[in-house]
């Protein structure tokens, strides 16, 4: 029995949180909300975390134990029952509308944990089935695109003005959100172009991904507004509103200010510097680690439980949750992360002048 | 020396046993305290709208869950049981048949009485205390019962129930009914259909508007949100009386407490009482029967959901039980329903099959998803469950008895005592099923723990404090006194001792009401 894997059995906080929200009347809809967004972050201002590694037999074992992936897989089914049960909540009537309103907030914690953050670890992955499961969990938050984008685009111009979903120093989130948005459903359509291109494929076919994409999110929105009726729709989409706007926040503390030199031919290798980390430990087992964010960019492949922290990365002053939070207040934002960004480069300047 | 008791009676829970006992003992002259480890249900507001809200429908303390409705898995048996100041009367469809005569001359309490005529005037006080009435109005899944007893050749075994409800004029508050003006004003139901969620509007006569409501006028202390862990007799027989310790039941770091007292009368309901008496058994009250936790019996339910197609009918008009039908002696079945809004069974619900093992039974289910897919997902998918779902409730005598025990860990489990397990996939149950599909143009589905594990679910578990005539047959005499002990009585459902083939909330009322009858009055 590996007693390391435990703890990401904190991984079901969201589902649990998200049903209980769910099944529920009253203000106690909102529960979810809370949890992530007062209790986690209050915790995590006293939490330092850990800066510890595992060794090299230690990695190798926990990429043998295949209770890490099950782990992961069972996001799936999970969040398509809780998708069911949401709408069956929400178009059975005898709800408020501040109630519905609280559940669709709720089932958009799940969308953007499970529907992306879950959706996105599988997408690193190499198999056929995991791919399959990362763009079902992508189709419950209609962010199918992000699968794409976020493999062949973002991973390769991360930290630097190409990338969509790299936010600049001093761009306010609001903002961000527009551009990163809009920009990385556009770069998912190039990159898909270019690939059919490289292919020889005819662009308008059913083997152009984001075509096909598109037809399902349409499919699934269609279903429901069948099945459930135009208002458990409505909330539906705000749901998944709601996740993508989780993503794209994630997004955008993720590189916030950092960016990689240019130089002759492109732009220098990313390095762990390029990416903020946290080690805040609820966050991290919350969200899968994808807090290690630096290691993640280095090497993508590295599966959840074996990302390592690097001591030269650039250090969140909290976790993830408290990030989210502060990145919505852009003046303290500032604040905060502006003299880290001045400080840091100043060390890294230092050092490469050394 | 009596001074030295803080009371002479304490009464563990407050289902149908509990609160007959309050109020009788109370009326004697007694000074008495009932410990219930579940809340107070006053406010409407109390609550839930619809089951959904799993927080205030359920009881799962450890889940933060505290509602009326509780659910408990057994190897044998899922039962549905109530919790709360008024016990399963918060959360029970209301309905209070008379049983037939099988019921009286049969199990272990056979002979000990002539319980039949014994008991006739205890059910007339029953009723009468529980505003029984006969339900007056005929609602949509009373007319398909109608049909569907007519189609089956019986159109004579077609009742209304007597409910403990009060009808009046629909939404109209009148001052006590009941008891010249000593009770609660109640208002007349508005056959809103959620009954089984706790009724909202004052209309159900639960246990806290009538016996509850009157012993507390006479003094009787009610303390809830408390679970009682120990009963020690202060001499061998209990002569000297008890010591009662218990704890909050709701807190994490709960405090605790004790009381002495001269009697003490275990109402916990079957769950309660038996997980109590049978840990008891082995520590504070060793020479219980050892016939303790035989005898447990379910009505061998059925509960099968048939959810029509059309979108013009709604069932969830009515009272949760509104008639019945008198299939023969043994065999009766029901319709049930639940408030519009009301569908959280449907998330598990699963196609109704036969078949001896889980894999024949999952093939089969498979089958009938493919075989009939749309069906199935209009079944599902259905707009709002509670209002196209007509739920039959199909119950049976058979004489089958399962045993409970304690498990080392402190956990109660099932055994087949006698005869054959309570099956999930009673024949009869699924061919009447099948005719309902028909007369409303639906599909039949049941729990899918019953399809895939074969669990059938009761809500009506009886016995394992039995009645005999020593303690070598049962566990108290047909007083309903405990062997060996003095003062010592069991009233709830886990004295019932035969197969009662209907709803036994009315039996174990005036089965109380008998045994209080035969305590003095204080002196």
């Amino acid at each position: 029995m590996n007693f390391r894997i435990l703890k990401y059995l904190l991984v079901y906080l969201t589902p649990l949180a998200v049903l209980r929200s769910i099944l529920a009347e009253g203000w106690f809809t909102y529960y979810s909300v809370i949890v992530m967004f007062i209790l986690i972050p209050l915790l995590e201002l006293f939490a330092k975390g850990s800066e510890k590694n595992l060794s090299k037999a230690e990695e190798e074992m926990a990429l043998k134990d295949k209770m890490y992936d099950f782990l992961l897989y069972s996001l799936v089914p999970i969040q398509y029952a809780t998708l069911v049960i949401f709408l069956f909540r929400v178009s059975e009537g005898n709800l408020l509308f501040y109630e519905k309103f609280g559940i669709a907030i709720s089932f958009g914690m799940s969308c953007g944990i499970l529907g992306i953050n879950a959706a996105h670890e599988l997408g690193h992955r190499v198999t056929w089935y995991e791919q399959l499961m990362s763009k079902m969990l992508l189709l419950t938050t209609l962010y199918m695109h992000f699968f794409i984008e976020h493999n062949r685009g973002h991973h390769k111009n991360v930290s630097t003005d190409e990338d969509p979903a790299s936010s600049r120093l001093g761009e306010m989130v609001y903002l961000f959100y527009f551009r990163s948005i809009y920009g990385s459903f556009v770069s998912a359509w190039k990159l898909e172009a270019e690939q059919l291109k490289r292919l020889k494929l005819p662009f308008w076919s059913l083997k152009n991904e984001m075509i096909v994409y598109q037809l399902l999110q349409v499919s699934l929105i269609s279903s429901i507004f069948y099945l459930f009726g135009l208002e458990a729709t409505l909330f539906f989409l705000i749901s998944a509103t709601i996740g993508i706007l989780l993503l794209e926040t994630v997004n955008y503390i993720e590189h916030y200010g950092l960016r990689r030199k240019k130089k002759e031919k492109g732009y220098e290798r990313t390095l762990p510097i390029h990416s903020w980390n946290s080690n805040h430990p609820v966050g991290r087992m919350v969200l899968l680690e994808l807090s290690r964010h630096s290691d993640h960019h280095y090497i993508a492949s590295r599966k959840y439980q074996i990302l390592r922290h690097f001591d030269e990365s650039p250090q969140m002053p909290t976790g993830y949750p408290g990030m989210l939070l502060l990145a919505m207040v852009p003046p303290l934002w500032f604040r905060v992360m502006n003299p880290r960004i001045e400080k840091y480069r100043k060390s890294i300047e230092g050092n490469s002048l050394a | 020396m009596n001074n030295q008791f803080d009371y002479d009676y304490v009464i563990i829970g407050s289902g149908f046993g509990g609160s007959v006992s309050a109020l009788r003992l109370s009326e004697k002259g007694y000074k008495v305290l009932v410990i219930e480890q579940g809340k107070w249900f006053n406010q409407p507001e109390d609550f839930p709208k619809t089951n959904w809200n799993l927080k205030k429908w359920m009881w799962a303390p450890k889940l933060g869950f505290q509602g009326i409705f509780n659910l408990t898995f057994f190897r044998h048996v899922a039962v549905l049981s109530g919790t709360g100041v008024g016990g399963g009367s918060l959360v029970y469809a209301n309905t209070l048949p008379v049983p037939k005569s099988g019921f009286f001359n049969s199990g272990t309490w056979k002979g000990l009485v002539d319980w039949e005529k014994d008991l006739q005037p205890f059910y007339a006080i029953s009723k009468k205390m529980l505003g029984a009435e006969m339900h007056p109005y005929m609602s949509k899944s009373d007319k398909v019962m109608q049909t569907l007893a007519e189609e089956m050749g019986n159109k004579a075994g077609f009742e209304k129930t007597d409910v403990a409800v009060y009808f009046g004029k629909p939404g109209e508050t009148v001052a006590d009914p009941y008891f010249e003006g000593k009770g609660p004003d109640r208002t007349g139901c508005n056959l809103c259909g959620g009954c089984m969620l706790g009724c909202r509007f004052n209309a159900k006569n639960t246990l806290d508007k009538n016996y509850l409501h009157l012993a507390q006028q006479l003094g009787c202390e009610i303390k809830a949100e408390t679970i009682v862990y120990d009963v020690i007799p202060l001499n061998q027989v209990g002569s000297e009386g008890y010591q009662i310790k218990f704890k909050e039941s709701l807190k994490s770091f709960p405090k605790r407490g004790s009381v002495k007292t001269k009697g003490v009368i275990f109402a916990g309901g079957v769950l309660g009482t038996m997980d109590l008496l049978l840990k008891l058994k082995e520590t504070s009250l060793p020479n219980l029967s050892d016939t303790l936790g035989k005898g447990i019996r379910t009505n061998s339910e059925s509960l099968i959901g048939v959810t029509t197609f059309d979108k013009n009918t709604s069932f969830s008009e009515g009272i949760a039980i509104g008639s019945i039908i008198n299939i023969d002696e043994n065999r009766h079945v029901e319709p049930v329903k639940y408030s519009d809004g009301s569908g959280f069974w449907r998330i598990f619900m699963a196609p109704m099959v036969q078949g001896k093992s889980v894999g024949i039974r999952f093939f089969r289910m498979l089958k009938d998803l493919i075989s009939h897919p749309v069906d199935n997902f209009k079944a599902f998918f259905v707009d709002d469950w509670s209002k196209r779902t007509h739920i039959l409730l199909y119950m049976e005598s058979i004489d089958s008895t399962l045993q409970m025990k304690r498990t080392k860990l402190g956990y109660k489990k099932t055994n087949i005592e006698a005869g054959a397990a309570p099956t999930a996939f009673n024949p009869i149950a699924q061919s009447i099923a099948k005719k309902v599909e028909k007369i409303i143009d639906g599909k039949a589905m049941v729990m899918s723990s019953e399809t895939l594990f074969g669990i059938p679910t009761t809500a009506h578990i009886l016995g394992g404090a039995c009645m005999g005539k020593d303690e070598n047959e049962g566990v108290i005499d047909s007083n309903n006194h405990v062997f060996n002990y003095q003062n010592m009585l069991v009233c709830d459902g886990s004295m019932i001792s035969a197969n009662i083939g209907v709803n036994p909330s009315l039996s174990i009322t005036a089965i109380t009401e008998r045994a209080m009858s035969l305590i003095p009055d204080k002196k």
